[in-house]
């Protein structure tokens, strides 16, 4: 029999995890729901949404390789865009995200569900966006026909680490951010400043060796340095995969705080 | 040893609560920068215990902010319970605002397998009730359109029609029913006594005196966060209108001025109470000349608003200011508040009605005939065989 009971006391994370599996038709349908509801009324359909941030990339990309000269043996442009798709997945998956609970309590405080399913959500539907962003770079690559690396084949792969790491801090604001909204309203700032930190305009090695080491715990290091390995160089430093650990760490924590708070998430937002 | 003893239950009971508790806490704006202290506590459930049985249709009233919603959102998981237990014995379907969590720019189609996935059906079950709700909800040639576009009673049937076919065992509805037609209205009634009589569980919450009369078996009525009442729905409807859900007896309005519009004035509407009879006095003045003759009618309703007894008297004489006073016999009341409404007509443009002009409370031995609406027919005729 299937009895349901109700406490006062929160879930084990054991059977949080278990919940979360159980409801991933849920999951898939707020990610079905969250691309559907963009292009709704749009002919474009994704591109739409990214339209904006292309034509912005491929104009700053000429501008800064006329001012700049780095030290890089193949386009700029080819070096900057793979590093913009995992920027703009990474920003735009964390402001979704951590947004996600206080733009959906009509349901929250309706339906029963695991709550972590709207960040994740969001984490799936991202995927949308990253196709358009990379359809954008195989264009280019055909352009100036360049041929992609052999690694291409972890591009899955490093999606999904793209994906983990927008989760591992998204998560954490919007569970912060139930009662009191300051740290959603004060985070697009930091993740703005964010682009700046990560080797997305300039190569890492244009830095002092000290930083580039700092560089290993930044998990969106790794991400979009990753990228580049996969659609032109095919080099990669395998000390990047630190951040990742850093940033999987970062998503467990929150998965647990989800599962403490859980009950009274309804009550806050 | 104690949590065994309360989820030992017996398997015919659907939902079982002990002691259910939610406290929601705020604080004031000065409070919460500088003290941390919780300024406000509102008490929305309180110690609340019931147990409904496999196959009852449970009725819950209260006013507004009484705690049913809360109550629903508790048993449904939502919110945690600040103290206390609950028991589901089976699949429950919580609906609660539905039609607020449709996405307005989605087809109203698209919003039925969405949200359907999300309440957590089978893609197999989706598929093979998808074309009955379209069916149920006669909004066939809306479907394929936006939510946006539809009227809210449109949404509010889309909704309804999702919730009923539905293949949970336990049903919490929460005012599914509001803002859809009376036609709709009866479908839904029909249909739910059907899936009560397949052996579903379901509980109400309403302000409509006609859903807790067609479909609930059992009533409570909540107050504050507490069980005030637990039986009869009708025994419930009574209590509820006579003391408003708390034990405070809500003051009756008494006929103050005069109402008037183009064609009557009525001032003085006085109630007399007597041993056996009760009489009704009013003085008309006419506003313009009449030729024909003048019906009165007045009308009595219960404290459910269902109409007892009614009245005409067809006035003989032309008349410019008149007293008139109508008695009935006390008999035919029960106890408790009653209202009068008065109407009043003469040639087909001359009309006036004035829906619960006064209030007057009767207190009878005859318990019993409170619970019968409608007039009492003296003339008909009862046989019995066998």
């Amino acid at each position: 029999m299937n009895k349901i009971f109700i406490t006062n006391k929160s879930k084990s994370i054991g059977s949080y995890l278990v919940d979360i599996f159980r409801s991933r038709g849920v999951i898939m349908a707020f990610a079905r729901r969250n691309v559907m509801g963009k292009v709704a009324q749009t002919r474009l359909g994704v591109f739409v949404i990214l339209i904006q941030a292309i034509i912005l990339t491929l104009i700053m990309g000429m501008i800064i390789s006329r001012a700049i000269k780095f030290d890089i043996d193949y386009p700029y442009l080819l070096f900057l865009l793979p590093g913009m798709c995992g920027w703009y997945a990474f920003s735009y998956l964390v402001s979704l995200s951590s947004m996600s609970l206080i733009q959906h309590q009509g349901i929250i405080t309706k339906v029963a569900f695991p709550r972590i399913s709207l960040p994740i959500s969001f984490g799936l539907s991202v995927f949308a966006d990253m196709i358009a962003w990379i359809l954008v770079i195989i264009v280019l690559l055909i352009f100036y026909g360049v041929s992609p690396d052999i690694s291409i084949v972890f591009l899955p792969l490093l999606m999904l680490m793209n994906v983990l790491t927008g989760l591992a801090i998204g998560t954490w604001i919007a569970i912060l951010s139930v009662k009191n909204r300051d740290l959603v309203m004060i985070s697009p700032l930091f993740i703005g400043l964010g682009v700046f930190f990560t080797p997305v305009f300039y190569p890492a090695s244009i830095l002092p060796v000290w930083v580039e080491k700092l560089l290993y715990f930044n998990p969106l290091a790794g991400v979009v340095e990753g990228y580049r390995c996969c659609f032109v160089t095919g080099v990669y430093d395998f000390n990047y995969l630190w951040g990742f650990l850093l940033s999987l760490i970062l998503l467990s924590g929150s998965i647990f705080v989800f599962s403490k708070k859980e009950g009274v998430i309804a009550d806050y937002l | 040893m104690s949590l065994q003893t309360t989820y030992n239950i017996s398997s015919d009971i659907a939902v079982k609560a002990e002691k259910l508790s939610k406290i929601y806490r705020y604080r004031g704006l000065i409070s919460s920068i500088f003290s941390g202290k919780y300024s406000h506590e509102v008490h929305a459930l309180n110690d609340f215990s019931f147990n409904v049985k496999k196959g009852e249709v449970l009725g819950l009233i209260g006013s507004n902010g009484s705690g049913k919603s809360t109550l629903m959102k508790v048993l449904s998981g939502v919110t945690q319970p600040s103290s206390g237990t609950a028991e589901i014995d089976g699949k429950l379907l919580a609906a609660i605002e539905v039609s607020g969590g449709f996405n307005p720019d989605l087809t109203g189609y698209n919003n039925l397998v969405l949200t359907a996935k999300i309440w957590g059906y089978t893609k197999e079950y989706i598929h093979k009730i998808i074309p009955e709700i379209i069916d149920f909800s006669e909004l066939k040639d809306f479907i394929h359109l936006p939510v946006k576009k539809y009227s809210s009673g449109m949404i509010s049937r889309l909704a309804s029609s999702l919730i009923i076919h539905s293949d949970a065992d336990i049903f919490l509805l929460d005012e599914v029913l509001n803002g859809s037609d009376l036609s709709f209205r009866r479908k839904m009634h029909k249909r739910i006594i059907e899936e009560n009589q397949k052996g579903k569980t379901i509980i109400i919450a309403s302000h409509t005196i006609n859903d807790i009369l067609a479909l609930c078996t059992r009533t409570i009525i909540i107050h504050q966060g507490k069980k005030v009442f637990d039986g009869n729905p009708f025994q419930a409807l009574h209590l509820y209108r006579e003391t408003g859900g708390n034990s405070k007896q809500e003051s009756i309005n008494e006929f103050k001025g005069h109402y008037t519009n183009t064609f009557i004035e009525i001032n003085d509407f006085i109630v007399n109470t007597e041993e056996e009879w009760i009489k009704f006095k009013m003085s008309l003045s006419l506003k313009v000349p009449i030729k024909e003759k003048i019906s009165l009618v007045l009308i009595l309703n219960n404290n459910i608003d269902s109409p007892i007894a009614h009245a005409i008297f067809e006035i003989p004489d032309k008349f410019e200011t008149t007293q008139i006073t109508c008695t009935i016999p006390r008999r035919i009341m029960g106890s408790g508040h009653h209202f009068v409404t008065i109407a009043a007509f003469s040639e087909p443009d001359h009309w006036m009605f004035i829906p619960r002009i006064c209030g007057f409370s009767s207190q009878n031995d005859t318990e019993k005939i409170v619970f019968i609406p409608g007039m009492l027919l003296s003339d008909a005729q009862w046989e019995m065989n066998g």
